[in-house]
């Protein structure tokens, strides 16, 4: 008797539970899950835009994924791109996210009002924030060259070959720094004061209570930002796009995928679907790494 | 006597040693934070140039000779601004309310109902923020092609519904921390499931729920791709596309005009940083918080 009223319950939960997230199932059905199999199927194949509907698709097996690693030089060229935009991105924006979370740590003058300011740039639009660093650095006398003229450093062409990726790696670590730097001010802020207290009185200096009490206590959150600005810089588009489209110093592996879907003479919907993965597969192998790597070295609070 | 005045010299010494730490790291924030504005300061006073050519002035002059107050009124006239705001806020308030409306029920069922697979869906939920958008980008156009929802507004309202990863997660978090007693309580009363979420939950989540409409108006207002794919027709377009084709319209840019265009975008959302501060710093804060 008990029993069967339980296992009521229990349907009864259930029921409940599928109603309630059956918005998202629905929406992930439909709209996730049916083109990612479209996606993986056409990755296969030779489709393309203009005859997705009057040519029967022809099934090339793995040709797709063989050529963005031989023929297509400019697909090699972006996955280097992305994969050193990713790094540099990556681990100076959490240098310097924790730099300056250190530096607001402390009890100084006027730190809510430094936190905001440095968080601005985040929240400027993406197109708007382009067409600034256009004015600011991509036009004959310009502003940033007018005070590097001053500090003596001469005439800078941000866009030559050697300097453009760069560019982006700095403008995009500008706008994206303020939400990493809350993040890490957050995890600053959860760190046992008595902990630090403690090594003091023990005669531990600056730099090692850092390095023994505030780093290892850190490292979930730091984690987490490495991981999370991995993920989206692998998946970089309009940020670069707006800003140097069509340089092939700069072109992301998105941009090829959006270049092969759109374009009408380029290798078409197969090709891309086929470069689409592999960003996902690389980004699932990246992930890997890190959460085998942060098994070792990071420490959860309770563990 | 002077053992105790020897520690108190040595105590002195220290603490003028901390007020000058202090000092030092208050010049260094200040300078940091400045130079982080700076862009913007720029933007904003360029906005207000008489000429472009007075822009690209060698040595440049920051400030402008006259405040030229028509430049807003010539780029509110140039991208059509009317219409894009009014574009834009629509997608934002239609794709907000969807969205969070959404996340709040699926979350709901995640934090307070059991089912056999609901670990795994709620993994699978949260492994959909690794799927770069580029796998999904291209059958999903092919499929709102067939339903015919391309030019039109659908297809980046309508899957607001589902909610999203990112929110959905936040708010099961928010949910699991307020005490089931109080379900429970309200279910003896005889309160339905619905009547739970409404009448106890949302009540007590106001302040996660404001973090996630800021981050979505946000996110909403400034989307540039979502748009540049689907609303072909210019009729619908918002503020992103109408700016970015402001410059690419004009062989020769006015960026006096432009930069006017750009203050006009970008000054609500730093307003919104400005005056819903607390806001943004929770919902970041607790972005970071993990299981």
């Amino acid at each position: 008797m008990v029993k069967k009223r339980r296992t009521g319950q229990a349907i009864r939960s259930a029921r409940k539970f599928y109603l309630f997230i059956s918005p998202w199932l629905v929406v992930f059905l439909l709209f996730t899950i049916i083109p990612m199999v479209f996606s993986l199927v056409m990755s296969f194949t030779s489709a393309k835009v203009t005859t997705l509907t009057t040519r029967p698709l022809e099934f090339l097996g793995i040709d797709n994924y063989v050529r963005m690693f031989t023929v297509d030089t400019r697909f090699l060229r972006a996955i280097c791109n992305t994969l050193i935009y990713s790094l540099a991105r990556v681990f100076f924006g959490v240098l310097l996210a924790l730099l300056f979370a250190l530096l607001l740590n402390t009890k100084i003058f006027g730190r809510k009002v430094f936190r905001t300011m440095i968080y601005l740039p985040a929240v400027i639009p993406i197109v708007g924030s382009t067409l600034l660093w256009k004015l600011m650095i991509f036009q004959d006398r310009n502003i940033v060259s007018y005070i590097l003229s001053l500090l003596g450093l001469g005439n800078i062409d941000f866009l030559s070959p050697s300097m453009a990726l760069g560019t982006v790696v700095a403008i995009n670590i500008w706008s994206g720094v303020g939400p990493s730097m809350l993040i890490i001010l957050a995890g600053l802020q959860n760190v046992p004061q008595d902990l630090i207290e403690a090594a003091t009185l023990d005669g531990a200096g600056p730099f090692t209570r850092f390095r023994k009490i505030v780093l290892p206590m850190l490292s979930s959150t730091l984690f987490f930002v490495l991981i999370t600005g991995m993920i989206s810089a692998f998946q970089a588009y309009a940020e670069v796009e707006l800003l140097t489209g069509g340089m092939s110093e700069t072109v992301t592996m998105a941009m090829l995928v959006v270049d092969n879907a759109f374009a009408l003479d380029a290798y078409g919907i197969g090709y891309a679907s086929a470069q689409g993965w592999f960003i996902y597969m690389l980004t699932l192998v990246f992930t890997a790494i890190f959460f085998a790597v942060s098994r070792r070295k990071v420490y959860y609070a309770g563990q | 006597m002077r053992g105790n005045n020897m520690v108190l010299e040595r105590l002195r010494g220290k603490h003028v040693r901390e007020q000058a730490g202090r000092v030092v790291c208050f010049v260094i924030a200040l300078v940091i934070a400045v130079v982080f504005c700076l862009p913007f300061v720029y933007m904003v006073l360029c906005s207000f140039q008489p000429t472009s050519a007075d822009i690209f002035q060698w040595p440049p002059s920051l400030i402008p000779e006259h405040f030229r107050f028509e430049n807003y009124a010539e780029a509110f006239e140039t991208m059509h601004f009317l219409r894009a705001f009014g574009n834009t806020v629509l997608m934002v308030v239609s794709v907000m309310t969807l969205n969070i409306v959404g996340s709040v029920l699926v979350a709901y069922g995640f934090a307070r109902f059991e089912a056999r697979l609901k670990s795994k869906l709620f993994g699978l939920l949260l492994s959909t923020m690794m799927l770069p958008w580029v796998v999904t980008m291209i059958p999903s156009f092919a499929i709102y092609r067939y339903i015919g929802w391309i030019g039109t507004r659908l297809p980046l309202i309508v899957p607001a519904i589902g909610g999203s990863a990112f929110n959905i997660f936040m708010l099961r978090q928010f949910m699991l921390g307020i005490p089931k007693d109080l379900d429970e309580a309200a279910i003896i009363d005889g309160c339905s499931s619905f009547g739970v979420l409404w009448r106890i939950l949302l009540p007590n989540m106001t302040p996660v729920l404001a973090t996630l409409a800021v981050f979505q108006f946000t996110g909403v207002w400034s989307d540039y791709v979502g748009p540049s794919i689907y609303l072909l027709d210019s009729d619908l377009h918002t503020l992103s596309l109408s700016l970015y084709n402001f410059q690419d319209s004009s062989g020769v840019m006015d960026w006096n005009l432009v930069m006017a265009g750009c203050v006009m975008f970008s000054l609500p959302m730093v307003l919104v940083l400005f005056l819903a501060q607390n806001a943004f710093v929770r919902g970041i804060v607790s972005s970071g918080i993990k299981e």
